[in-house]
């Protein structure tokens, strides 16, 4: 059977040919360092699409990899603040630091971040590092204006992984304009379904921008040709997000069918709770690759992205029998 | 072939639909009175309906309706062990789990209530794990199961080489429950299996992973180096905790409370009385408690010796919690029943937990 993968919330399509394409024929010129020119091209498509100066814009292999130099460029504060439960590599690279680590619990059903609460927290040089939306829960945890109120705090600095943004619609980016100390991370391996070129950016307010001088990553051509691609040709991620939020409305419609207990999502996954001890592996039997969440849920919830059409069917079909049976 | 005890409490559970509150003692005639049936047997059946041939194990089992009955049924090896007369007690499950442990069963199931997983503990410590399937009224230890399946599931991980974590048996006073009076003191620790991680996600938590074990003893070292002079602590039940005291090389009563004063041992297992009698001669005092696995109580259930009173004396600042993270992140806020609506009220809002060395958690208190 064949495998169904709703793990790792990446898009179930290949991108358009034209995409595809401008990355085979950068394979043409594999033997050259990526052109200058190009990387020139990239940052001005990405400031035109995120309407941010190119200056304020750097590029990477991956936002995983602007998550973990930001956390290791800003360690030498006296704590860290995180979310619990949060995006992995930002937990993973906040436990490689030496500073105090003070992770916030995010509280069914909501998952809202308690800004107000942590304002009194920052009495000492902190960064804090969330994912907005959330990954697992899928929820916006924390808004501009509450973002804004602890961004006048001058002895914080912040990181806003923002890597499900198109789904989401909001973003923070208006603050990056007001406070140099914080910034936001994005990606094209979600909603542009380039997960395979492994290319993310980061917006940085000025102080930031300043800290990150000098780290000039040398980005594989491919990657650069895939990206340019497919910010030009954009409509593809529009369409892309428009087909997650109806085929996530129709899963929904199908959950609460069957009774099992979801989050609301401004992502392309879904947390669900079965009931259904181990389900992840319960599905992986049948082929079904899910994501367990059971560093922070129970064994019965599970982090579901959003497929195709009969993907999600299958899906749903499966829970369907494993709920039948308990 | 591994040996594993099974042992069923055939009467847990069957004051719970008649409004008993347990079936310790003599109660339990008034229950059949009440037209109460037994529970156990769907229980049990529900747990067994998961073994297959190819599960090799052994059962060791009491007799008739404590286990015997049930595994009949099904087609799988299995052994009965001790004797029982008419109606059963405490003591039999006591000594029968104590002649399963000397013919080698190297886990045991039982199926109960507080009560029953009480007389196990009694038997078997921490010399073995084990697992509850849960049948009974009170429902406090955070040692079962949350159902039958769910304890099947635990008993697999076990046989393919889960970890174990160590949790609370608590027990209420059952006459004191009946008149709706809540008071609850915790009787001590057995080990139990950890539901195995079948699967990881694509991207994996830190390659760096501890024990249970290990983080305990990175908590007590955290609190050892942030323990001020002149100063006293008052360090609650359960093993967290008292991990503190082995760190700091005193002797510790695990189900009591002990005050500690520049890292060494002031008073052993003290009660009210006595914590407020010192709290009168000493200015400065923390509390250090861990909250109850499963359920998340700081305050009201396990270590009553803490009071209101004693509470408000000592102040919100002045409490501090820790936890290893395998155990706060069963639990989705912390919760305090203190019997004092104030105090709870006062106590309630985000707390920070200390769960490593550097690492503190903020969580909820309800």
């Amino acid at each position: 059977m064949k495998n169904i993968r709703l793990d790792k919330n990446e898009m179930p399509f290949l991108p358009p040919k034209t995409v595809q394409v401008a990355i085979y024929n950068s394979l043409k010129s594999i033997n050259r360092y990526t052109p200058t020119e190009k990387v020139e091209l990239l940052l001005e498509l990405l400031s035109s699409y995120s309407t941010i100066e190119k200056e304020r814009i750097i590029l990477s292999a991956g936002s995983d990899i602007l998550i973990k130099e930001f956390i290791f460029r800003f360690s030498h504060v006296d704590q860290i603040i995180i979310a619990n439960p949060t995006f992995i590599i930002i937990q993973n690279s906040a436990l490689q630091s030496d500073s105090e680590l003070l992770k916030v619990r995010l509280s069914e059903p909501h998952f809202t971040f308690p800004t107000k609460l942590i304002e009194n927290q920052i009495t000492k040089p902190t960064l804090l590092v969330l994912d907005n939306p959330n990954n697992p829960s899928g929820k916006r945890i924390v808004t501009e204006d509450q973002l804004g109120i602890l961004l006048k705090k001058e002895m914080l600095t912040v990181l806003i992984d923002e890597a499900y943004f198109e789904f989401s619609g909001n973003s923070v980016l208006p603050l990056i304009k007001r406070y140099p100390n914080i910034a936001i991370t994005r990606t094209l391996s979600k909603a542009f379904g380039l997960a395979g070129i492994g290319l993310g950016y980061m917006l940085a307010g000025e102080t930031i921008v300043e800290a990150f001088e000098g780290l000039d990553i040398m980005l594989p051509y491919p990657s650069v040709m895939g990206a340019i691609s497919a910010l030009q040709n954009k409509d593809y991620m529009e369409e892309f997000v428009e087909f997650v939020h109806k085929e996530k409305q129709t899963m929904i419609e199908r959950l609460q069918e069957l009774d099992a207990n979801y989050y609301e999502s401004e992502t392309n996954f879904l947390l669900i709770t079965t009931g259904i001890q181990n389900i992840a592996q319960r599905l992986a039997e049948k082929s079904i690759y899910v994501c367990p969440v059971s560093d922070y849920f129970g064994s019965d919830s599970i982090r579901v992205s959003i497929g195709t059409h009969q993907e999600n069917t299958i899906f749903l079909e499966a829970l369907q029998k494993l709920l039948s049976q308990k | 072939m591994r040996k594993i005890g099974l042992i069923v409490n055939p009467i847990a559970g069957m004051g719970g639909s008649v409004g008993l509150k347990g079936t310790d003692g003599k109660i339990i005639e008034k229950a059949r009175k009440l037209g109460a049936e037994p529970i156990t047997p769907k229980r049990i059946e529900a747990f067994l309906s998961n073994l297959t041939t190819n599960i090799k194990i052994t059962f060791l089992v009491a007799p008739r309706h404590m286990g015997e009955k049930y595994i009949k049924n099904y087609n799988v090896p299995f052994e009965v062990v001790g004797k029982i007369g008419k109606t059963t007690s405490a003591e039999d499950t006591k000594r029968i789990a104590e002649e399963m442990l000397e013919k080698g069963i190297e886990l045991l199931v039982f199926c109960g209530g507080d009560g029953t997983a009480r007389d196990v503990y009694d038997a078997i410590d921490l010399k073995i794990p084990v697992i509850g399937i849960p049948a009974g009224v009170k429902m406090f230890s955070s040692i079962f199961a949350i159902n039958p399946d769910a304890a099947w599931n635990l008993l697999k991980s076990y046989l393919e080489g889960s970890e174990l974590v160590e949790n609370e048996v608590l027990d209420i006073d059952e006459e004191a429950f009946r008149e709706d009076k809540l008071d609850s003191k915790l009787y001590g620790v057995l080990k139990i299996p950890k539901v195995k991680q079948f699967i990881q996600g694509g991207k994996k938590s830190s390659g760096k992973k501890r024990t249970e074990a290990q983080n305990k003893q990175l908590i007590a070292e955290a609190i050892r180096e942030q323990m001020r002079e002149n100063a006293l602590y008052l360090l609650g039940p359960g093993t967290t905790v008292k991990a503190i005291s082995e760190k700091l090389d005193i002797p510790i009563s695990l189900l009591g409370i002990d005050a500690v004063y520049n890292r060494e041992l002031l008073q052993k297992d003290i009660n009210e009385q006595q914590i407020l009698k010192l709290l009168k001669t000493y200015q400065k005092a923390y509390i250090i408690v861990s909250p109850i696995g499963g359920q998340g109580f700081i305050f009201g259930r396990g270590n009553k010796q803490f009071t209101p009173e004693v509470i408000k004396i000592v102040g919100k600042n002045n409490i501090i919690v820790v936890s290893t993270q395998e155990k706060l992140k069963e639990l989705n806020c912390l919760r305090v029943d203190t019997g004092d609506i104030e105090i709870d009220k006062m106590l309630r809002g985000y707390i920070k937990v200390v769960i490593g060395l550097k690492e503190k958690e903020l969580i909820e208190v309800k």
